[in-house]
């Protein structure tokens, strides 16, 4: 395109030199021919700017980061003349899709269209633009391109991932004794209930399945057996998307991913966070994990959600000390977590703290006897990974 | 048909250029625009004829048919008979038409040849260009348009795209915008002259102006002391030194009196000269420079009823430029007092007008004064008996001049004025023996000072002017010396030597003179002028009492003349302009009739009826005859064909009719699909033959018979409602498969 620009300048230049010194058809005559054509050009880019027409449609309104979803892309021409160079830029920020190069140039020719059907994956949890980004229109002798902003772009609502752990031996442990709380078989209890997909076995009532015939499970009634506490950082620690985006993505697929591991164990779980007051997320078993999600994912960091809020409001949540084991899912280590892990330690409850985050930190420090177990997760890396 | 559009682009554009360049030789005269015409359209037409299908061309044969034998009919009238008689020429445009027709169809197919033909004929305009060969117009925008569509051609072909990147098609579908292009190169105005680039030219003089105005602004030093290097002009007395020569512009001068030739601006005075350099002691407190031309005024109004003879009131608008001076220039007889003398709060010294500090670029004022009729003899005589005016006449001219400030100009303050000027500008000078006799000889008999000064300014201006005389001898140390070197020894010299030498000589005459620099500005009648370093100059002033000071230009080179006619000499001059003519004896005269006007042979062009008639039959004929054989044909090779080629020949045209219909089948879409799709529009014993056809291309099982007689049931349905629904589409249908 440079090129053609350079040729087409110096040829205007050569036209006003060639009119400053003879007269005539053939210098006037190209004089006009150099001026014109650009100008006509630049129109032709101008009508395209206003004529173009893109279509773009996702599989589905519901996308889980990291997993591939249909995308749908056609470039239109309605119009009767050739679209002669169109050209689109995708949003790569969060989202990757597949099979379109930003680089490819295309033609229509009139009542033609180029379609695409490929797959997009977003990468992180959150609400943003997908698809077609910026659409450049060129004319047909390259000098003009004009590049616009897609003003139809795609806004998606993307749910974090969760993955399914299996077999950590650090979560074992707080498994051991969280199932230490578990009904023994002497214990009086006196709820069953049908078993659902997803119960821990060992959980299920032999007594009364051989009775109903059905699998039944124990549920404890009374004093509320915790299980599990998991208190998930609740603050927004950057303004900028590319920055706050990613812990908080890799926060909710820990949380998610720990809330399921429990359960699945038969042991009750229960999430806590911060959003203008304590939020409060209990799973009992697989069963409902759908419900969980979907509320969970939903859940709304802010700026002001600061660790020391979630902590002074876990301490009024009586649930957590009488609980077994508490998961602090942090995105940085601050003096309240610190206090917090010294005042579960007092408690004697033992704390698996995962610290979302690419910095390379160190091991905080924490008073001698507490039984605390430190994880770094960074916000790219494999839950099955880390927890191997 | 995307074929036919693309390669008629470039046929349409070699044939109007082969045409305009041939026509020349046709010898055709006015009849250019015919014979290019059809030679554009022949061309066109043969496109056509090659790209189109039989049934089209056979309606071409029957339209060419029609012209050909319209012609020989009409040919039988006199008048067209002659248009052909007289231009034989026109009977090739049909092979001309045939070889541009050629040349272009090799212009589109081969891509070599394309852009050989197109730089080619490209670069045969420079030579045109260069050595002013006429070429016709329509010749360069046929060249031209060759090379955008070889341009946008080539283009596409190495633009990497991905979509539909059929080069042909994207030639045809941008088209409009191409011939857009070049139909606004064809109507644009074309000048045998090359561009005058007038309003360029206004953009870089307003350019140019504003550079030297920041060059002058940032050159101007702040220093009270003008700088003579750059304004020529120097408050100091020096007579020797460098003249300049330098063309900066001090200041303009505006709203000059059309038809002055000098005006000379008094930038100082001096009074005391000491062999080497003037110097100025004049410490008047008076206000000098106003009382003398009240004086003037009321001397010459005592002397003469018309003092418009002596004197004419002038002003002058004056812009300083490069220049830093306390100094106001001024002319001579300036009325420094009003409004104008008050806004700029001037002050008077020494005979002297000066600024309240220093101005600089762009100040602006403007002058009232008077101009004197000095060369004139009546001026002369008024000086002979110049003197100072009484108070009854000095009053009311400092009332006009003055106006409410004339308190400030007293009569008595004149009285001081002349006392003062006595006092300080009429030191006697001594001459030497020798030159006082060689004066003495040159006045014998002259006894008006007046006269005697005149004598004195031409003796003077009889010595040699020279801008290089050298540094005054160190034994010039004073008057006489300086007198007897300049006008025994040396004998030449500048301005400055001459005015000093006049001033001196004014003195030894008992005359109160003083030494002025200044500029000497050549206006040479007209109104706005620029004055220049170059200009600045020296010149003696001599005081009469009541004509106050009057210049003296001693300086051999300068010719500066200040005259007018008087009243009495205007009238004089007018009376002798008018003589009574005397004209030629009467005669009569006998007017020759009008020459009758010759009546003029007309030869009217009529078309009989009958020669349009007969031609448009012939061709309707002909075409019905043709398409009658067609259609023939066509039944012919149909019953030739086995019944599953008619089977097939048939579904084709049904595809066709539906396609029409607007109910065409998809890309990627089976026969089964399609059916399925289409049932409900089309009706579902419209799409009964797909299941044959369906057959047909997979694995041959079906009845042909069968399936050839429901499609042909099928064809007669959707003919019909074709008909019904899109006429002409139904027209064209029948044209294609001829039924």
């Amino acid at each position: 395109m440079a090129r053609n620009r350079l040729i087409a300048l110096g040829l205007f230049a050569a036209a006003l030199a060639g009119i400053s010194l003879v007269g005539g058809p053939v210098s006037y005559g190209f004089f006009f021919f150099t001026l014109t054509v650009p100008v006509i050009s630049l129109i032709y880019t101008l009508i395209l700017l206003f004529r173009f027409k893109i279509y773009q449609e996702l599989e589905t309104r519901s996308v889980v980061a990291e997993s591939p979803v249909q995308f749908y892309f056609t470039l239109q021409n309605e119009d009767l003349f050739a679209h002669a160079g169109i050209r689109t830029g995708f949003f790569t920020d969060y989202s990757t899709i597949t099979g379109l190069d930003s680089s490819t140039v295309y033609e229509l020719l009139p009542h033609t269209g180029v379609s695409n059907r490929t797959t997009l994956v977003c990468r992180y949890r959150g609400e943003y633009e997908i698809g077609v980004r910026t659409v450049t229109v060129m004319d047909y002798l390259r000098l003009f391109s004009i590049t616009f902003r897609n003003p139809e772009t795609l806004r998606v609502t993307v749910m974090p991932r969760w993955e399914v752990l299996r077999g950590v031996a650090c979560l074992e442990e707080l498994a051991a004794s969280a199932r230490d709380s578990l009904i023994t078989p002497n214990d009086p209890d006196v709820l069953v209930r049908e078993y659902v997909p997803g119960d821990d076995i060992r959980t299920i009532h032999w007594k009364a399945t051989a009775r109903t015939g059905q699998p039944m499970v124990r549920t404890r009634i009374g004093e509320e057996s915790p299980g599990i506490s998991i208190l998930m950082d609740s603050c927004r620690y950057d303004e900028a998307p590319d920055r706050y985006l990613p812990p908080e993505n890799k926060l909710l697929e820990t949380t998610l991913s720990l809330a399921y591991y429990y359960p699945a164990r038969g042991i009750r779980t229960a999430v806590y966070a911060f959003d203008q007051g304590v939020c409060r997320y209990t799973l009992e078993n697989t069963g409902s994990y759908e419900r969980f999600y979907a509320e969970l994912a939903r859940f709304r960091f802010r700026p002001d959600s600061t660790q020391e809020k979630l902590f002074a409001a876990a301490d009024t949540e009586p649930a957590i000390y009488r609980g077994n084991a508490v998961i602090l899912v942090l995105s940085a280590w601050s003096d309240a977590a610190g206090a917090m892990v010294s005042q579960l330690g007092k408690s004697a409850i033992p704390v698996l703290v995962c610290l979302v985050t690419d910095e390379a930190c160190g091991i905080p420090e924490t008073e001698e006897g507490a039984r605390v177990h430190f994880l770094t997760i960074g916000t790219d890396e494999s839950l099955t990974e880390v927890f191997a | 048909m995307k074929i036919f559009f693309y390669e008629l682009l470039y046929v349409s554009a070699v044939s109007l250029g082969a045409a305009t360049l041939l026509f020349p030789l046709l010898g055709a005269g006015e009849l250019f625009w015919l014979v290019v015409t059809v030679i554009v359209l022949l061309s066109g037409i043969l496109t056509g004829f090659k790209n189109a299908g039989w049934t089209v061309r056979m309606l071409l044969t029957a339209g060419a048919v029609t012209v050909v034998s319209a012609i020989l009919l009409l040919n039988r009238n006199e008048a067209i008979h002659e248009v052909f008689v007289g231009h034989a020429a026109l009977l090739w445009l049909p092979v001309i038409a045939v070889f541009t027709f050629l040349a272009g169809e090799g212009v589109a197919r081969i891509r070599l040849f394309r852009i050989l033909v197109a730089a080619g004929s490209g670069l045969s305009l420079i030579p045109c260009a260069a050595l002013s060969i006429r070429v016709e117009k329509l010749f360069v925008v046929a060249v031209l348009s060759l090379l955008l569509l070889t341009a946008a051609e080539e283009i596409q072909r190495t633009w990497k795209k991905s979509g539909s990147t059929d080069g042909v098609a994207h030639l045809v579908t941008l088209a409009p915008f191409l011939l857009v292009t070049m139909l606004l190169v064809a109507i644009a105005p074309v000048s045998e002259k090359p561009y005058d680039w007038a309003f360029v030219k206004k953009i870089a003089a307003q350019a140019e102006k504003g550079m030297r105005e920041l060059h002058i602004r940032l050159s101007i030093g702040n220093d009270r002391d003008p700088s003579e290097s750059m304004m020529g002009f120097s408050g100091r007395g020096q007579i020797f030194g460098r003249l300049h020569d330098s063309e900066e512009e001090i200041m303009v001068l505006s709203g000059l009196t059309p038809g002055i030739r000098y005006e000379k601006l008094t930038g100082k005075t001096f009074d005391t000269f000491d062999g080497q350099e003037w110097t100025d002691t004049d410490s008047s407190g008076l206000r000098d420079v106003t009382l003398d031309t009240i004086s003037l005024l009321a001397s010459a109004e005592e002397f003469t009823d018309h003092r418009e003879d002596l004197i004419h009131r002038a002003t002058m608008q004056i812009r300083y430029r490069k220049i830093n001076t306390a100094y106001v220039f001024h002319p001579l007889k300036t009325i420094a007092a009003g409004s104008w003398a008050a806004a700029a709060r001037l002050q008077e010294g020494g005979g002297d007008l000066l600024w309240p500090g220093v101005k600089s670029f762009r100040t602006e004022y403007t002058v009232p004064y008077f101009r004197i009729n000095r060369d004139h003899d009546l001026f002369l005589e008024y000086l002979r008996g110049s003197k100072l005016p009484s108070y009854s006449s000095f009053a009311p001219n400092a009332m006009m001049v003055a106006g409410q400030d004339a308190a400030d100009y007293s009569y008595e303050d004149l009285l001081r004025h002349r006392e003062h000027v006595y006092e300080v500008y009429a030191r006697p000078v001594e001459l030497s023996g020798e030159l006082r006799a060689d004066l003495d000889a040159l006045c014998a008999g002259v006894s008006a000072p007046c006269d005697r000064m005149v004598l004195l300014e031409g003796m003077l201006r009889g010595l040699s002017y020279t801008d290089q005389p050298g540094k005054l001898p160190e034994r010039v140390k004073g008057e006489t010396e300086f007198l007897d070197y300049f006008l025994k020894e040396s004998r030449e010299g500048y301005c400055s030597h001459f005015a000093t030498a006049l001033v001196l000589l004014a003195r030894a005459e008992g005359l109160p003179a003083r030494y002025v620099q200044g500029y000497l500005v050549p206006v040479g009648g007209e109104t706005e002028v620029v004055v220049r370093a170059a200009m600045a100059h020296a010149w003696a002033e001599v005081y009469y009492d009541g004509a106050g000071w009057i210049p003296y230009e001693p300086t051999p080179i300068y010719e500066v003349m200040s005259r007018w006619e008087t009243v009495e000499e205007r009238e004089k001059l007018t009376e002798a302009a008018v003589v009574s003519p005397v004209g030629p004896p009467e005669h009569e005269t006998v007017e020759a009739p009008d020459p009758e006007p010759e009546e003029e042979e007309t030869h009217h062009i009529r078309i009989p009826w009958y020669a349009v008639a007969i031609p448009v039959a012939a061709g309707l004929l002909f075409a019905v005859f043709l398409l009658t054989i067609l259609k023939l044909i066509r039944r012919i090779r149909f019953g030739r064909l086995t019944e599953r080629e008619r089977f097939a020949a048939l579904c084709r045209r049904n595809l066709m009719l539906l396609r029409l219909l607007n109910l065409g089948i998809g890309e990627t879409e089976t026969l089964r699909e399609y059916g399925s799709r289409i049932a409900a529009a089309a009706g579902a014993e419209n799409v009964a033959f797909l299941r044959f056809l369906e057959d047909h291309l997979y694995d041959g099982s079906y009845d042909p018979r069968e399936g050839e007689s429901v499609a042909t049931e099928t064809g007669q349905r959707l003919a019909e409602r074709l008909q019904k629904e899109h006429p002409l589409r139904s027209l064209r249908a029948r044209m294609q498969t001829g039924m």
